[in-house]
């Protein structure tokens, strides 16, 4: 690589620093604004009105806000997550045992995605038949409208229950790939529509393009013409919308994570909000903050490998 | 360009060498649940704290229970306690001191004996305040312990104290080695050594906690099981189907209209325990118009249990007359609820200071569907008297934290008790300084649950228990709705599992045969 790239993956991972001050400031402020004691949370409905105010007092949450907030940008500078309040475990131990699923997800989602999108997608542009055209749409907009837990009941009714090739989460200790496999199929199927629509269309605009026909014209076979001409340039667009849609996943994989019981970084928030763990959801946002960056870096990456201009442009 | 479509076909070939390897990994042939003896529950609550004194939700507490014992432990049917680590008791005359004779040769998990010192660090730090301590308040009346001997401890009362021998057998109050057998206490919390059939294997925190069997158990021939593993699954359609693929053998907490499907599957069925549970309304007392015993009364009679009973819980549970638990002691079925009639509902009305129509908001739980069709419910059934019923759904924090600080008018929840003894029931629910705050506040309510936790005498007690249970079921400052059994999905090759009215899992009888 060049030294000016170099120079651009610097300039964008400076950028990392402004985005996650943004991101933690406004969840801070978010979650002040929101009702509900964590103290009431922490010690659960029984305890004394005693112990809540004391506890409420430990965790400083009687502390002015701007003291509150000052603490907390401390404690983010110098890497200090703080332990949870439910938990009363590092909040660092428990991100760590759930950010593998979720970026396992994102990456098995991401080749599921392609898997399904490409062969649809160069189907429809090639064939230039209505029957298929419109076959593919009406896939698309029931992929697009099933909901997921939906989705997932029957994946699991299918391949789980009655033919048993993948286990419902995992009791196997580490990483269990293989439970994950599902979870990450039906997260692709829910993305899959919005990259088949975009690829078809750029790869519609390629084939009828001045240069693909000059390819035909020189005699290149189809076959060349469509993968070497149409499906490079065609596939630019769809790149950067399968890095945005990936950089969704990042803790919105949810109601994917919980029917396939397969506790994740979304779970993790979503549990950690409900019990107003203040320090564990301002870990995660921050820790959001970072990975989406990072996928759409890698995002602009491809994207320039696929086409020069831009990263000249970069 | 040759370089992009060999790019390309490389990505998908990976892709697919992944997907197959992980398919062939998970066909590898895998020995059954009846060959290793490892258990695996489904459950709808996650293991976040095992430190016996501060763990407060009942996912810690049930993990709790297969690795720590308690001085006494509760009866299965909730009657009462039975000898756990302490064989026997004596009561002093004043009843001001109880001796404990502890059990022989019974060890920790680290190989250590079990003694009194033990048994004293324990008790000491479980009733000693400090601001993570949701269990304390159960302990306040014991004023000092000392070691006799190695076997024997004394524990001294600032007053006479009934439920203590219940107090004892709370999960809170679990004996653990002295000086957390030198760990730190945020490492012990994590590494947790007790006296239980189960030691803790391996724990992901947010997703399951493995038992491993403790073979020197003090009790013979116990546990039967090689393992247990709680596996923390939050969507419930998931946990039955974890049942029904074999993958786990127990589903914590089916849901009530997934109870005959769940029958109808083959090697399954849906076992029912008696528990504690009930699930009730609260009322804002102190708000205007609900501060009228009238209008409560009147608002009681507009429900319709029996219809409950069908609507949401599809039989699978019974109205109930009483604010306090059928299983528990102190219970009356002679308490003469006010039940269901519009026209006495009405009358009540009629009697009462209210404007002809006024508005009153539920606050209903998010994500709990059972609560939302209880709210939609009542909403129908009070519209009937006039009353404009407005449901707000919030998060379950949101509703907790707004009990507590009286900002609500109507809100549901279920109650389930964790000793034998009432007194906890009593206090929490019904007195001036109750935490419910529901706003009640009536002396003579005070004064005869004080008197009944201070009286040795049982009939006595029972008499003083009913006497509030009437007085609160005529006032309806809360009200009760239904009483609900514990239900768990269960494979038929588990044998000898029971889980007591108050909740504990019993794993270690527990066995799964061939299927």
């Amino acid at each position: 690589m060049s030294g000016l790239k170099w120079l651009y993956i610097g300039k964008r991972l400076l950028l990392l620093i402004p985005t996650v001050w943004g991101c933690a400031t406004l969840t801070f402020f978010l979650l002040k604004l929101t009702p509900g004691d964590p103290a009431v949370q922490a010690l659960g409905p029984k305890a004394s009105r005693q112990a809540l105010a004391a506890l409420r007092e430990s965790w400083g949450l009687n502390d002015p806000l701007w003291r509150q907030y000052l603490r907390f940008l401390g404690d983010l500078c110098t890497g200090n997550l703080g332990t949870s309040y439910s938990a009363k475990a590092p909040v660092s131990e428990l991100i760590a045992t759930r950010l593998p699923v979720t970026l396992i997800i994102m990456v098995l989602a991401a080749v599921f995605a392609v898997l399904i999108a490409l062969p649809l997608s160069v189907w429809v542009a090639t064939s230039g038949s209505r029957v298929v055209t419109e076959f593919v749409r009406v896939l698309n907009a029931v992929a697009q409208g099933w909901p997921t837990f939906f989705l997932g009941a029957i994946l699991l009714q299918i391949f789980a229950i009655q033919l048993g090739w993948f286990p419902i989460g995992s009791v196997s200790g580490g990483v269990d790939i293989a439970a994950l496999v599902l979870p990450s199929f039906a997260v692709a199927v829910s993305i899959a529509p919005i990259i088949i629509r975009s690829l078809t269309q750029s790869l519609q605009d390629s084939v009828n393009s001045e240069y693909v026909n000059f390819g035909r014209a020189k005699g290149l076979s189809s076959h060349a013409v469509l993968f070497d001409y149409a499906l490079r340039n065609g596939s630019i667009s769809a790149v950067s919308v399968l890095g945005i849609q990936v950089g969704f996943l990042v803790g919105g994989t949810l109601v994917v994570e919980n029917v396939f019981a397969v506790p994740g970084l979304g779970q993790l928030l979503m549990d950690s909000v409900m019990k107003r763990d203040l320090p564990v959801v301002q870990t995660l946002t921050v820790v959001f903050g970072i990975i989406v960056v990072l996928v759409y870096l890698i995002t602009d990456l491809v994207y320039g490998a696929l086409d020069p201009r831009a990263a000249k442009r970069g | 360009m040759m370089r992009t479509i060999s790019m390309m076909r490389r990505a998908a070939a990976v892709a697919l060498a992944v997907v197959m390897t992980v398919s062939m990994a998970a066909c590898g042939s895998q020995s059954t649940a009846a060959d290793t003896q490892d258990l695996v529950v489904a459950r709808s609550l996650e293991t976040t704290d095992m430190l016996p004194a501060t763990g407060y939700s009942n996912g810690d507490i049930w993990a709790i229970q297969q690795v720590y014992q308690t001085l006494t432990r509760n009866k299965t049917d909730g009657s009462g306690v039975e000898p756990g680590l302490a064989e026997s008791w004596q009561e002093s005359d004043d009843g001001l001191s109880w001796t404990f004779r502890l059990r022989h040769g019974v060890t920790f998990h680290n190989g250590a004996e079990m003694t009194a010192k033990d048994v004293k660090f324990s008790i000491d730090f479980a009733r000693t305040a400090r601001d993570d301590k949701p269990w304390q308040f159960l302990f306040e009346a014991i004023s000092g312990v000392d070691v006799i001997d190695d076997y024997t401890v004394r524990l001294d009362l600032s007053e006479p104290w009934a439920p203590l021998l219940s107090d004892l057998s709370m999960s809170a109050i679990s004996i653990m080695p002295a000086d957390f057998a030198g760990m730190s206490e945020t490492e012990f919390r994590s590494h947790p050594i007790g006296t239980g059939p189960y030691k803790v294997g391996e724990w992901k925190k947010g997703d399951y906690i493995r038992f491993v069997r403790n073979d020197d158990y003090w009790e013979k021939n116990r546990p039967r099981l090689n393992s247990v593993t709680f596996k923390y699954v939050a969507d419930a359609n998931t946990r039955s189907q974890m049942v029904q693929s074999g993958q786990a053998q127990i589903d914590e907490f089916p849901t009530a209209v997934s109870v005959s499907a769940l029958n109808k599957t083959k090697n399954v069925h849906v076992a029912s325990f008696p528990s504690t549970s009930l699930i009730w309304v609260n009322l804002n007392n102190r708000k205007k118009p609900l501060d009228d015993v009238h209008v409560r009364r009147a608002l009681a009679y507009a429900i319709d249990k029996q219809a409950i009973v069908r609507a949401v819980y599809y039989g699978q549970a019974e109205s109930a007359n009483s604010m306090l638990s059928k299983n528990l002691m102190g219970y009356s079925k002679d308490v003469k609820d006010l039940q269901y009639s519009m026209k006495k509902a009405k009358g009540e009305l009629a009697k009462s200071n209210a404007p002809k129509h006024f508005s009153l908001t539920i606050q209903v739980q998010s994500g709990d569907p059972e609560k939302s069709m209880l709210a939609q419910i009542l909403q129908e059934s009070w519209k009937e008297l006039g009353v404009d019923v407005t449901l707000q759904t919030l998060d379950s924090t949101t509703v907790y934290s707004n009990r507590t600080s009286g900002d609500f008018d109507v809100a549901m929840f279920e109650m389930t008790n964790d000793i034998s003894d009432p007194d906890e029931w009593m206090q929490y629910m019904f007195s001036s300084s109750a935490n419910v705050n529901s706003g009640y506040d009536n002396p003579q309510v005070d004064d005869l649950i004080n008197k009944a936790a201070a009286d040795s005498d049982r009939a006595t007690r029972l008499k003083y228990y009913a006497e509030v249970q009437q007085i609160i079921a005529d006032e309806a400052p809360e009200i009760p709705l239904v009483y609900k059994p514990g239900l768990f999905a269960v494979r038929d090759q588990v044998k000898d599992f029971t889980v007591t009215t108050l909740g504990e899992y019993k794993l270690a009888d527990t066995t799964i045969a061939r299927e």
